[in-house]
């Protein structure tokens, strides 16, 4: 039994060199099976969220993500939604966009971004729309954030 | 017997230079795939410090085998691998973005490389909302979210907290100042403090999966200091700053150049308190042979992380916050300490073989992730010798 | 559910199971017999610290409702109750030396006649005095009670005040988990003490609030 034992651990202690070998040579594949393995994404209160809707204007796109209310259990009273728009090249001195939330037909906002001064205005048209958090410039294109409080 | 035993592992320590260079062959070849990623160097800067990188790495290793002593060297690498880590990591930052603060913009965009700091923060929210609560990608490239937490799921298979003396680069810089003077001016901490890393990982992990955010990232951790920090665009990011800045010179600077201990590891790092209950799992740990001790204490007082009492050693062990780092089996001049692979004999037979092993699987962990920082810091230090500047 | 007020229980929760269990442990598995029976006095014992909350969240409620009619006042008031109440939370988790009682009520005399002519009432008066213990966790739930819009908002405030704490409560029964009560108390009382500085953060910020209204 003590031999047992004391074989059971050498092996054990041969596998731990062999997880480290496996852990820098198989980690792109390791990251890829614990990727699909978990289906985990970064959590939308940075990412902003998956895109729920896409405003075709020719040369260059509007992505309006979901509104994020996410909590551990259930959901926030207050949130955002995030609208992105790209690619930065094509873009023109001042957007407007009317974006409506809830997918009732009813617009609930109108943001106006002038990319040159990097100054955005909003126009609520429904009381859950709170405030806007100053524009984001990104690498290839600009993203702002419209706060809104959850309407049960 | 104990004369027979003590001199028996006495002469395993003194093996002869053509067993340690056959000892040193197979780190010698694994060294040479990692650091060069099977590719020749393609300029001289590179060259040369892959060949610093290699010769460095691998004069510690054999300097480990040749001469017995673990922690001495060991803790060389260490520090080195802190220091080489915070020039490559803040140049490249500055090449990436232009500074060390992160803007929201690269929040939403993922250009934050993941740390490993964070992992039990996000284990809650990762299990109820399947969401990471970090700013990053999840998977392409060495900083991803994923590729971290294989990283550290291999480092707690294989190493249990022996992460945070093998792997944790943050802890080379509490480890580097704890050695700066020769004596302790504090000699004695309260017990009761290293349970703090525990009541602060309880704190911040129902904090994080309250809020969803990462609650000791925003506001404890002292390493922003030197690594990124969000940029001051309120009173409160303000407040957190100042924070973050005091920790860092008071527990990672001052406090271990006062006690020689590693107080930010030991007494606050919450990171460090989860990876205790990876000692659980791993096969490797440190004993005591209470037929050698003879109570001197000396390896309570060099102990980094407050991990021997004359508890532990009465049950013939280290604590459950042991670091494996080798210091206590270097300083018992009974050599009543050693590295043990559970479920093997105790007897000084097998301690050698143990001790090999252990070092094998920790020192490859240690060279690969410092290999890459090592060789970036070097090629950057020749730059900045030869253009002036480091990026 | 109150999630801040379910984590300020469930932070306090392990200095909680860890001062109260010594005792209640030996007298829960004592009497049971087997798991089932262990786990029908940990009900009872958990049902009367429900009901000790619940009281407790009415009275501050309605405190609340009395002090709080004029809105200005608010910040002001609970402001200055976190601020107090945080740093008696910081002395009791870092300063206060760990003391081994239950601050319970149920072993007077008067108790004991009471509950030997009702054994079944043990438990339950046990868990309702254990309630009503005025520790600093409990006072900070207090005023974050007294705060609530309504007093059905003010007990589920509490109700999730009372899962925090009695989450841990849970593996009370499987008692070989529970060999080192000394080690939780002082990781418990530190995570309090620490949760402290949040509160005395929150504190701070809702005077200047109340400040800023003021002027």
């Amino acid at each position: 039994m003590e031999k047992f034992k004391s074989l059971l651990g050498y092996i054990w202690a041969a596998a731990a060199l062999l997880i480290v070998l496996a852990t820098f040579y198989g980690n792109d594949y390791f990251s890829q099976l614990l990727a699909r393995a978990t289906g985990i994404t970064v959590s939308p209160w940075y990412s902003g969220g998956e895109i729920m809707q896409t405003v075709d204007h020719g040369n260059y796109k509007t992505f309006i993500h979901r509104p994020v209310f996410d909590s551990l259990i259930g959901q926030k009273k207050e949130g955002f939604i995030q609208i992105n728009w790209s690619p930065a090249a094509e873009l023109p001195p001042v957007m407007k966009e009317s974006v409506d939330c809830d997918g009732d037909g009813r617009e609930d906002f109108i943001v106006t971004l002038d990319t040159a001064s990097g100054e955005a205005v909003l126009d609520a048209a429904a009381s859950r729309v709170q405030g806007i958090e100053k524009p984001y410039r990104l690498r290839n294109g600009w993203a702002v954030r419209v706060l809104l409080k959850r309407q049960s | 017997m104990n004369k027979i035993s003590a001199v028996h592992v006495e002469a395993q320590h003194e093996i002869s230079l053509g067993k340690t260079i056959l000892l040193c062959l197979p780190m010698m070849i694994i060294t040479v795939m990692m650091l060069s990623h099977g590719q020749v160097p393609a300029d001289p800067a590179s060259g040369i410090a892959f060949g610093i990188a290699f010769f460095f790495i691998n004069g510690i290793f054999f300097l480990m085998i040749r001469t017995g002593e673990t922690d001495r060297f060991r803790s060389l690498l260490f520090v080195t691998y802190a220091a080489c880590f915070v020039i490559s990591f803040i140049s490249h930052l500055i090449e990436e973005r232009g500074s060390m603060a992160i803007s929201r913009a690269d929040m939403i965009e993922g250009l934050t490389p993941f740390c490993h700091m964070v992992i039990p923060m996000t284990i809650i929210p990762a299990a109820l909302t399947k969401t990471i609560i970090f700013p990053g990608t999840i998977i392409g490239g060495f900083t991803s979210i994923v590729s971290v937490f294989v990283l550290w799921i291999g480092a707690s298979l294989a190493l249990g907290r022996g992460f945070c003396s093998w792997a944790c680069f943050f802890g080379g810089m509490d480890e580097g100042f704890s050695r700066i003077f020769q004596k302790a001016r504090i000699k004695s901490i309260d017990s009761r403090f290293t349970y703090l890393p525990f009541a602060v990982l309880l704190v911040v992990v129902l904090g994080a999966a309250a809020t969803l955010s990462p609650v000791y990232c925003e506001w404890l951790c002292p390493f922003k200091t030197i690594t990124e920090f969000a940029e001051i665009t309120s009173v409160k990011i303000f407040i957190q700053t100042i924070i973050f800045i005091s920790l860092f010179i008071i527990l990672v600077v001052i406090l271990p150049a006062l006690t020689k201990r590693r107080t930010q590891c030991s007494l606050f790092c919450p990171m460090g308190a989860f990876q205790s209950f990876t000692n659980k799992i791993n096969v490797f740990e440190i004993r005591v042979d209470p037929d050698k001790c003879i109570k001197c204490k000396k390896c309570m007082a060099v102990c980094p992380t407050l991990s021997i009492n004359e508890e532990t050693i009465a049950r013939g062990r280290t604590g459950i916050t042991c670091m494996k780092c080798g210091k206590c089996i270097d300083a018992c001049k009974q050599k009543a300490l050693f590295y043990h692979i559970k479920g093997t004999p105790l007897d000084g037979g097998h301690r050698e073989i143990c001790r090999r092993l252990f070092l094998y699987t920790a020192f490859l962990f240690l060279a690969t992730m410092s290999g890459g920082f090592v060789q970036d810091a070097i090629v950057r230090i020749i730059k900045l010798i030869t253009s002036g500047s480091m990026i | 559910m109150r999630l801040d007020g379910f984590f300020l229980g469930l932070s306090n929760g392990v200095a909680c199971l860890a001062t109260c269990a010594p005792l209640l442990v030996p007298y829960l598995l004592g009497e049971g017999k087997g798991l089932f029976r262990s786990c029908l006095l940990t009900g009872q014992f958990l049902l009367g610290r429900l009901l000790g909350y619940l009281l407790f969240a009415m009275i501050a409620w309605t405190i609340g409702n009395k002090v709080f009619q004029e809105e200005s006042l608010r910040p002001w008031i609970i402001g200055t109750a976190y601020v107090l109440f945080s740093v008696l939370l910081i002395f009791y988790g870092f300063l206060k030396k760990t003391d081994s009682s239950c601050p319970t009520v149920w072993k007077q005399k008067s108790c004991q006649r009471l509950i030997a002519f009702w054994p079944a009432l043990l438990p339950v008066a046990a868990g309702f005095a254990t309630g009503l213990s005025l520790c600093p966790p409990l006072l900070l739930a207090l005023t974050g009670a007294a705060a609530a819009t309504s007093l059905p908002a003010g007990m589920i405030y509490f109700f999730s005040f009372f899962l925090g704490t009695s989450a841990l409560f849970i593996l009370v029964p499987f008692i070989g988990l529970f060999s080192r009560f000394p080690v939780l108390q002082i990781i418990g009382k530190t995570a309090a003490g620490i949760m402290g500085f949040y509160y005395l953060y929150s504190g701070i910020i809702l005077l200047i609030q109340g400040w800023k209204g003021y002027e």
